[in-house]
């Protein structure tokens, strides 16, 4: 049974056209990429201790990055969409604000707040003694700052199309608002919520300017695979490319396991 | 309609009678790829250079070592290139990204600046090992890393920087702003920046970072910015002298 | 029930009851029963009152309403038992009770076997039926229904509409019935309210309000003439005596309806072309604005109803008063029917 839709003759060809040289334009530079790699040394350069090290620390900061955005993520995108207040406008307005900042930018802009001279950076080294920067926690902020919006985004757009009349049904049956919450708006919801945090884990992992500024750059702490790869870059581009590869390779794969969810199409 | 074309006529003589040799420089560019070391005494330079060359503009060109000869190595616009060590510079020829041999016009040293209140207390590496304290090199394959990382080896230092930026000036940005205790950095940067002090690193002079000059191969196709690059090495190497040394750099040694 | 603001009005309905809310758009039905179901931001004169309960402040989960929607409003993502069982479980009741609970539900109201389904699965009938199942799962003390069957094709909103008779005859709470369909009322009614401009304009039984209705709407929409009878063809043997002709042929169990405007009356026998022709005599003319609506009794079959609508003029003109015996003429053509299970005449 195909899903194509139904017969409405030929796609317009100025729409192909369009379309295809968008396509090789978004595809030729990553297949470029993947055929200048150094093949014969592609090996012992990825399994080096220090990109092992980075590629680790990329991955399970961008998770737990993923993770903090939908734990905060979802009660922000529920009440931008589900609750009226004032100022909502302002700050759905404000909440994009990373999504457009450069990433140096917001990397400054953590350092005003929490670096050791930030507005809560300050009273924390004071009285706890806790610093943020140069530490992997720091990273973690980094990628959940830049990362969070699209999360927010993706999902407030989610839970907009999910309709209200559902949750009127819900709370006639004697569902309270979080059980409403629970067993219906969120399942409704989870192709935007899916899709969304697969946005904000990718942008997390590809993040660089905000985590060199705030949080630093040291192999093992704060060395994420972006930072390593501009490393290289300085000292030795095949090394660079090879490591590119790797990242290029641990999204692709990502995106094509989930791509059905991410759809949402059955 | 005879008359426009006398003018056109006109226009063009006078354009091409403008491209003839000996004739003044006018609304050209010199581009210089310029390690950010660099970067107050080539902005200084470049206005002297500006102020002998009437009508030439220099753009100059601020970043990395090794980025700017991977610039020159690739044609990126670029008249000449000024690089903070001997290895990028040798790199940059290998690669065929200079024409000519290289220049040697300045050497710098590292310090280790702190800020200007001191909050640490550091007034030697040995400090740096005290437990607390936070201290920034650069990466070590930029040149300033690599002479870091070979002092603290030669002093002993064990702790380890909490970061290691990607250039001089992000080192000296953070320590400016406190965000780190000390940071190597060279004497010209710690000279120029407002609120650090420079600790001097012994055996620091014995391995300055030398500075290479050398026209970049884009000029080989073009004679008149082939000299005007000529010049700017001259003046490097002659006048400029001065400049260099009031910032803190040290003779080509 | 008193409820204000948009709408002005006081109502009480007695527990098994059933009252149908009719009136045109806008005239405030759906705001009705968004007040007793707690959905509507109140105005500060609203008061509900339930059993012996004040539900004036509380918010809908702590109301004890079953909504049924127009569209069912099923949750798509969970299958008929675990729709019907959302109820009983949101309320407390251990997910394996709830489920059983939810079998049971589906099963009385026809659908057992479609428990595994999800909506997206159900035809329109079947979707109403899971609702109309997960609205009474919770045992609530008010049913409200807002066009339940209005979406659905006609011989399955017949045989829906049977399935809630049979349910609200047990139905110990108030029922209210939000409805454009005549045969809602005529089927399942005790009470008809007509609303307008939200006011309320009448409150009767559906006889009542049929002979003399108090506003456009309620005239167009009650009046019908509904006969019941088996079809053979043309002719369709009336339950209640007699053969009416229809236009198209059908066959088996049918439901015959004619608007009161179809209807002509006349002082002797007419010959013409309409097929249907009775005697009949003239219980009551209730005058309205520019028509009379008269109500009258087929002689030869007493107990079989009959509303036709005619001018002034011509009411003064034939004297229809008590009494008069006259004919009642109705063409096949102007004859609707179709096909019915079969149900108890009313």
């Amino acid at each position: 049974m195909s899903d194509a839709g139904p017969r409405l003759g030929r796609p317009p060809a100025r729409l192909v056209v369009g379309g295809t040289v968008a396509a090789v334009f978004l595809v030729l530079p990553p297949i470029a990429l993947v055929v200048s790699a150094p093949w014969d040394r592609w090996w012992s350069i990825v399994t080096t201790p220090e990109a092992r090290e980075a590629l680790w620390l990329s991955a399970w900061t961008s998770t737990i990055a993923a993770g903090l955005c939908l734990v905060l993520g979802l009660p922000l995108a529920w009440l931008l969409a589900r609750v009226t207040f004032p100022g909502r406008r302002w700050l759905r307005a404000l909440v994009t604000v990373p999504l457009v900042l450069p990433p140096v930018v917001a990397g400054v802009a953590l350092l005003s707040a929490f670096g050791r001279h930030g507005l809560v950076g300050a009273p924390l080294r004071e009285l706890f003694g806790t610093q943020i920067p140069y530490t992997t926690t720091a990273v973690i902020l980094a990628h959940t700052f830049v990362a969070m919006p699209f999360f927010v985004i993706s999902l407030e757009g989610a839970l907009r199309s999910t309709s209200a009349r559902l949750e009127v049904a819900a709370a006639s049956l004697g569902a309270d608002r979080w059980t409403t919450f629970r067993r219906v708006t969120v399942p409704l919801a989870m192709p935007g919520l899916v899709a969304g945090l697969v946005l904000a884990w990718a942008r997390s992992l590809g993040e660089f300017g905000a985590t060199i500024t705030f949080a630093g750059n040291y192999p093992g702490t704060t060395r994420t695979m972006p930072l390593d790869v501009y490393a290289a870059l300085q000292a030795d581009r095949d090394t660079a490319v090879a490591l590119s590869v790797v990242l290029l390779a641990v999204c692709v794969l990502v995106l094509v396991a989930l791509r059905e969810r991410w759809w949402g199409v059955r | 309609m005879k008359s426009l074309a006398v003018l056109a006529v006109g226009v063009v003589l006078a354009a091409t009678a403008g491209c003839g040799a000996g004739t003044p420089d006018r609304g050209r560019t010199l581009t210089v790829l310029a390690a950010s070391s660099l970067t107050g005494t080539f902005t200084d330079l470049a206005a002297e250079f500006e102020a002998e060359h009437p009508g030439v503009h220099v753009k100059l060109v601020f970043d990395s070592s090794a980025t700017l000869a991977q610039m020159a190595v690739e044609r990126a616009p670029g008249d000449v290139l000024a690089t903070a060590d001997r290895k990028t510079m040798d790199q940059a020829v290998a690669d065929h990204g200079t024409d000519g041999d290289p220049t040697q016009f300045a050497t710098n040293e590292i310090v280790l600046a702190v800020p200007k209140d001191n909050p640490a207390d550091i007034h030697a590496l040995a400090d740096l090992d005290h437990g607390g304290v936070d201290y920034l090199t650069c990466v070590a394959t930029a040149p300033c890393g690599a002479a870091a990382q070979a002092l603290l080896e030669q002093d002993g230092v064990r702790r380890k920087p909490v970061s290691e930026e990607v250039d001089v000036k992000a080192v000296l940005t953070k320590v400016e702003s406190a965000e780190a205790d000390a940071g190597f950095v060279y004497r010209t940067d710690a000279i120029a920046a407002k609120d650090v002090a420079a600790i001097e690193v012994p055996g620091a002079d014995a391995t300055p970072n030398s500075y290479w000059v050398a026209a970049s191969a884009a000029t080989a196709k073009d004679t008149d910015q082939h000299e005007l690059a000529r010049d700017w090495i001259t003046l490097l190497t002659g006048k400029g002298k001065a400049v260099l040394t009031a910032a803190g750099f040290g003779p080509p040694g | 029930m008193d409820v204000s603001g948009r709408l002005a009005c006081e109502l009480d309905v007695s527990a098994g009851e059933t009252v149908a809310v009719i009136g045109p758009n806008g005239a405030g039905k759906t705001t009705l029963v968004e007040a007793i179901a707690g959905t509507l931001i109140p105005a500060h004169d609203t008061s509900v009152r339930v059993g012996g309960d004040d539900w004036s402040a509380r918010p809908p989960q702590l109301r004890h309403a079953g909504l049924v929607f127009q569209e069912h409003l099923l949750f798509p993502h969970l299958d008929a038992r675990a729709n019907v069982a959302f109820g009983p479980r949101a309320r407390g009741l251990r997910r394996r009770d709830a489920a059983k609970e939810a079998v049971g539900w589906l099963e009385r109201l026809g659908v057992g076997d479609l428990a595994g389904r999800r909506p997206g699965q159900l035809s329109g009938g079947q979707a109403q039926r899971v609702a109309l199942a997960r609205a009474l799962a919770t045992h609530p003390a008010v049913l409200l229904l807002d066009e339940p069957f209005s979406a659905l094709d006609v011989s399955v909103a017949g045989e829906l509409r049977d399935l809630l008779h049979l349910h609200l005859r047990d139905f110990p709470g108030a029922t209210l019935l939000v409805t454009h369909d005549a045969l809602d009322v005529r089927a399942l009614a005790d009470r008809v309210v007509v609303l307008e401009a939200g006011r309320v304009a009448q409150d009767d039984t559906p006889a009542a309000v049929a002979e003399a209705p108090a506003t456009p709407h309620a005239a167009r929409l009650l009046g019908l003439n509904v006969l019941a009878g088996t079809a053979d063809g043309t002719d369709v043997r009336l339950d209640d005596g007699g053969v009416l002709v229809i236009a198209e042929a059908a066959h088996g169990r049918v439901l015959a309806t004619f608007p009161p405007s179809a209807v002509t009356l006349t002082v002797d026998e007419p010959v013409g072309s309409a097929r249907n022709r009775w005697r009949a005599t003239v219980r009551r003319a209730v005058p309205r604005e520019a028509v009379v609506r008269v109500h009258l009794h087929r002689t030869a079959d007493t107990g079989a109803e009959l509303y036709a609508d005619v001018t002034r003029g011509a009411a003064t003109e034939l004297g229809l008063e008590a009494g008069r015996v006259v004919w009642a003429s109705v063409k096949a053509t102007e004859v609707t029917a179709f096909g019915a299970a079969t149900r108890d005449a009313r």
